[in-house]
């Protein structure tokens, strides 16, 4: 039996159990399994529908599932947040930074920040830990965000510690880069 | 209740019968409802032959594996999405399908015996077969994956420069 006559059942089974860089390739493969892998795509959406989880736009869904290295852009996906929750950074003047989500508690990726010294500039980057956060594996292995919060501390001369701090949204590049999953603080 | 000692007899697809103990086809959701339907008596030995559509050679290779398996426990459970791996697979069964691997035809084996296990609904052969065939195309490129499954590209030129320019777009 040629492995085109398995029923789209059975490989949305296989699916399953695919990563998405490997769902991109095989929907390269043949008519057939990209119209199996679209087919999917359109389940697991309907899955996160059913869930109450919102959704980014229909484009940015299609251009995320097209091109599973593209980066995408951080004001459309904190617009429409695929985790259906808001995720907001918290800098505060204590020597932790954490972020909060609000749905129903809080995830610390704290960091302990040392000491500045005036006008001295630090960032920190993190890497959230969705599983962490109760974010579900099968969402990350969809979607393949990546949120790297930023925090910038400023100690200026008699003004006290001044913080601001971003948080930026790309999209894992396979899963290839394995530095860049470190947490890591330098001086500026 | 079932009896272990209780023996089903099957019949193929190309016409072979085989009979087994009760004691492994309850874990074919498939067998065991064609049996529930015949309302025959628990202890007819044996039982009227329940038909599959299953070639003889894949039927041996499902009764292999659930001789294995026949002391699993029942009902089969069931993975939440966030459970799913492809990385568990018990190394008695990796063995098993290990040993496909020296025929000519493995793909078509490991092909029929995931069919089989979803037509005669066995799900923990069907999850195992599923995560075999996963694991082999996992980060393989779209010509490795082609010659794994042997299919052919059916892609006209056309779509092919788009698929190319895709990829650039994702290798850059």
């Amino acid at each position: 039996m040629p492995s085109n006559k398995l029923p789209p059942e059975l490989w949305y089974r296989i699916l399953y159990y695919c990563d998405h860089p490997s769902k991109c390739s095989i929907s390269k493969v043949s008519h057939r399994l990209a119209d199996v892998v679209t087919e999917k795509r359109g389940l697991a959406i309907g899955r996160c529908r059913n869930r109450g989880i919102t959704l980014p736009s229909d484009e940015i869904l299609s251009l995320s599932f097209e091109n599973p290295d593209l980066p995408l852009d951080t004001k459309v996906l904190k617009k429409h947040n695929p985790f259906g929750r808001c995720i907001s950074l918290s800098p505060s003047t204590m020597n932790r930074f954490h972020v909060e989500e609000n749905y129903g508690g809080q995830a610390f990726i704290g960091e302990v920040v040392r000491e500045l010294t005036p006008l001295e500039r630090a960032t920190i980057d993190f890497v959230l830990d969705y599983e962490s956060i109760g974010i579900p594996r099968w969402m990350i292995d969809g979607l393949r965000p990546r949120i790297i919060v930023s925090a910038v501390l400023q100690r200026c001369d008699g003004a006290g510690t001044r913080i601001s701090a971003k948080i930026g949204v790309c999209r894992l590049d396979g899963m290839s880069q394995p530095g860049n999953f470190t947490q890591k603080a330098r001086t500026l | 209740r079932i009896y272990p000692l209780m023996r089903v007899t099957l019949t193929t697809s190309d016409g072979a019968s085989v009979t087994v103990s009760r004691q492994l086809t309850k874990h074919s959701g498939f067998i065991e409802k064609a049996i529930t339907d015949m309302a025959v008596d628990d202890n007819a030995v044996p039982l009227s032959a329940v038909a599959v559509d299953v070639d003889d050679a894949t039927l041996k290779l499902v009764i292999e594996w659930l001789t294995e398996h026949r002391d699993d426990a029942l009902p089969y459970p069931e993975k939440t999405d966030e459970e799913r791996r492809a990385d568990d697979i018990p190394a008695w069964d990796q063995a098993f399908v290990q040993k496909w691997d020296t025929k000519e035809d493995q793909q078509q084996t490991l092909y029929a015996v995931i069919t089989a296990a979803d037509k005669l609904d066995i799900k923990g052969l069907l999850d195992m077969t599923c995560k075999t065939l996963a694991n082999k195309i996992n980060g393989k490129t779209v010509e490795e994956m082609r010659e794994i499954l042997q299919l052919e590209c059916d892609f006209t030129e056309e779509e092919l420069a788009e698929i190319r320019k895709e990829n650039a777009w994702c290798e850059n």
